[in-house]
């Protein structure tokens, strides 16, 4: 699908996905997942019945109908958590995904417009970056740092960040040596409007991959965070922290283990179904 | 050639060398400004016990000088010097990573040839959704599932532990899982790249076939992207031996590396950070090397002299 169509011709790209069953999955899920969320009261997710612990699901045979996924080792209805944690991902993934797309294309591109001293500064970013060992960082951020929902945002996307900008930076220089370029810069539009109107949309169609990626990566990151008991606590449900607890139960009450990581599972599968795979592992290779 | 060579590794050295240093300056840095904070919760005492400087510089430079000579202070929690606490915990750990890269990279390799030999347009599509559903999961679910079909289920292997090799089994699947899709899906896109190239091409219609073409031409025209790809999953390695390490409970460097963040430990942090770069960098300065003995034009990933 041509990102630019949604611009121009708005009626001809939503038929576009809408014949494409894989998009329309993925974006069904999603849609699903937000008006769930948006129906339910978030009280419902802190409430604990300290009397009605580990209440089975409704398929099991002690299920109760008010509590339809039943409760989890505080009483909490695992329903209403599963979906506040839903929230809680899509946050991180979303909001971290477009701190570090923005940060990172707009210093890609201009250290790969800029060439010579500013590509090497951003070679050796790029090699910090991997031989950053990513995890204890953010480990220790998240554990010194505090661990609200703002700031894990911000560590993952710091963190995620030089991915963004070591693939653009070298799809920039590529651009700049084509024709249209030349041609918009003989045309005397500013390097703002070239930015915008050239360099941008030719690079769309791999950020958007990405973004997909990175939204799917900073879920996951997010899990882990939590899972290893440093990610986002207190209020907010988050999925890795309900498999946590879950975890040493795991035998007598699997489904308190396995109902988050599915909806982990569901939710990034249907990130990824919303863009073209093959596209997405070609930038990935990059 | 051999001058290049030498200039190339010096180059790939001095890098190294200041990542290392980068790298520790930035975790000297959050630790100690994080044990400033927790220093008016703790109280004195554990400053002036444990000799943590005020100076966030000239302790960082402290620092640095006994770190070249080997000593990295005493751990808070071990009551024991850092690198003591290390070697003990480092033989798991390189086990479990060497173990799961070798498998992964055999696992990939063998799906990515068996799907291009069968030539199979349906098993090609198969494999690369099964390898998107993969990648959808995280580490820890995949060892939780493991532990839940093999230990529990059919009770054929212990779900944690150190004690001999039967307990390395589920880990090192486990890591390996996660890695795989990763490689097949690079090394899908890669053999496909090199096998549409024009050379190999003009080779067939000279008739140059077989072995011949694959050893001679293909591999090494596939060696050095494949090579970076797996000196990046090294440091993925890692982190995922630290979630791998906390799912099945063994007494390795990524679970030393999550208890000591918990517990506040600087001394073992901070040389754990080193460590694990001092790691990814020298895996990258081999790769790296490698890579231009086989190609010397290669463009090599993360380089920072052209």
């Amino acid at each position: 699908m041509n990102i630019m169509l949604f611009f121009k011709h708005p009626i001809a790209a939503i038929k576009s996905v809408s014949t494409n069953r894989r998009r329309l999955l993925g974006l069904f899920l999603l849609g699903l997942l937000v008006l769930a969320n948006a129906c339910i009261d978030p009280e419902l997710a802190r409430t604990l019945h300290l009397n009605n612990r580990y209440v089975p699901p409704i398929w099991h045979m002690d299920g109760q109908w008010l509590h339809l996924l039943g409760t989890d080792h505080l009483g909490r209805d695992v329903l209403a958590r599963l979906l506040a944690g839903a929230k809680t991902s899509l946050i991180v993934g979303v909001f971290s995904a477009m701190l570090a797309t923005t940060g990172g294309v707009f210093f890609g591109v201009l250290l790969g417009y800029l060439g010579g001293g500013a590509a090497l500064m951003g070679r050796f970013i790029l090699a910090v970056h991997l031989a950053m060992p990513a995890l204890v960082i953010m480990l220790l951020m998240v554990w010194f740092f505090g661990d609200s929902l703002l700031w894990v945002v911000c560590i993952i996307a710091f963190i995620h960040l030089p991915w963004f900008l070591s693939i653009s930076q070298k799809l920039t220089p590529e651009l700049i040596a084509q024709d249209f370029l030349s041609a918009a810069v003989c045309g005397r539009l500013s390097i703002f409007q070239i930015f915008i109107r050239e360099v941008l949309p030719n690079l769309l169609p791999v950020i958007v991959s990405l973004f997909a990626l990175e939204v799917t990566a900073a879920i996951l990151t997010e899990a882990t965070l939590s899972y290893l008991g440093v990610g986002v606590r207190g209020e907010a449900a988050s999925w890795g922290g309900m498999i946590a607890d879950a975890q040493s139960v795991i035998i007598f009450r699997p489904w308190l283990t396995i109902l988050p990581a599915l909806c982990l599972f569901l939710l990034s599968i249907s990130i990824l179904c919303c863009v073209r795979p093959q596209r997405v592992w070609k930038a990935s290779a990059l | 050639m051999i001058k290049r060579l030498a200039l190339f590794a010096a180059q790939r050295c001095v890098l190294a060398v200041l990542v290392v240093l980068l790298v520790s300056f930035m975790t000297y840095m959050v630790v100690d400004v994080t044990t400033d904070a927790n220093e008016a919760i703790a109280g004195e005492w554990v400053v002036i016990s444990h000799g943590v400087e005020t100076s966030a510089l000239s302790g960082y430079r402290e620092w640095l000088f006994h770190a070249i000579q080997g000593s990295f202070g005493e751990s808070l929690l071990w009551n024991r010097s850092v690198m003591s606490v290390i070697e003990q915990h480092l033989a798991t750990t390189l086990w479990l990573t060497s173990a799961a890269l070798v498998g992964a990279l055999l696992f990939s390799t063998m799906l990515v040839m068996t799907s291009y030999l069968l030539s199979n347009a349906l098993f090609s599509r198969v494999l690369i959704m099964v390898c998107m559903v993969f990648h959808a999961l995280p580490a820890f679910t995949l060892g939780l599932i493991l532990i839940w079909i093999f230990s529990y289920k059919l009770d054929w292997l212990p779900a944690s532990g150190t004690l001999d090799w039967h307990s390395f089994i589920l880990p090192v699947l486990a890591l390996a899982f996660a890695l795989t899709p990763r490689l097949v899906l690079v090394m899908d896109v890669t053999l496909k790249q090199v096998l549409s190239a024009g050379f190999v091409l003009q080779l067939r219609s000279c008739g140059v076939h077989g072995w011949r073409l694959w050893v001679d031409h293909i591999v090494v025209n596939l060696l050095p992207a494949l090579l970076s790809v797996v000196s990046i999953q090294a440091v993925h390695l890692l982190t995922g031996a630290v979630v791998t390490e906390s799912v099945f409970s063994m007494n390795g460097l990524g679970r030393l590396t999550l208890e000591s963040v918990v517990s506040g430990d600087v001394n073992m942090i901070v040389a754990l950070a080193v460590l694990f770069a001092v790691a990814a960098v020298s895996v990258d300065l081999v790769v790296n090397l490698l890579i231009f003995a086989i190609s010397p034009h290669a463009e090599t990933r993360g380089n920072l002299l052209p």
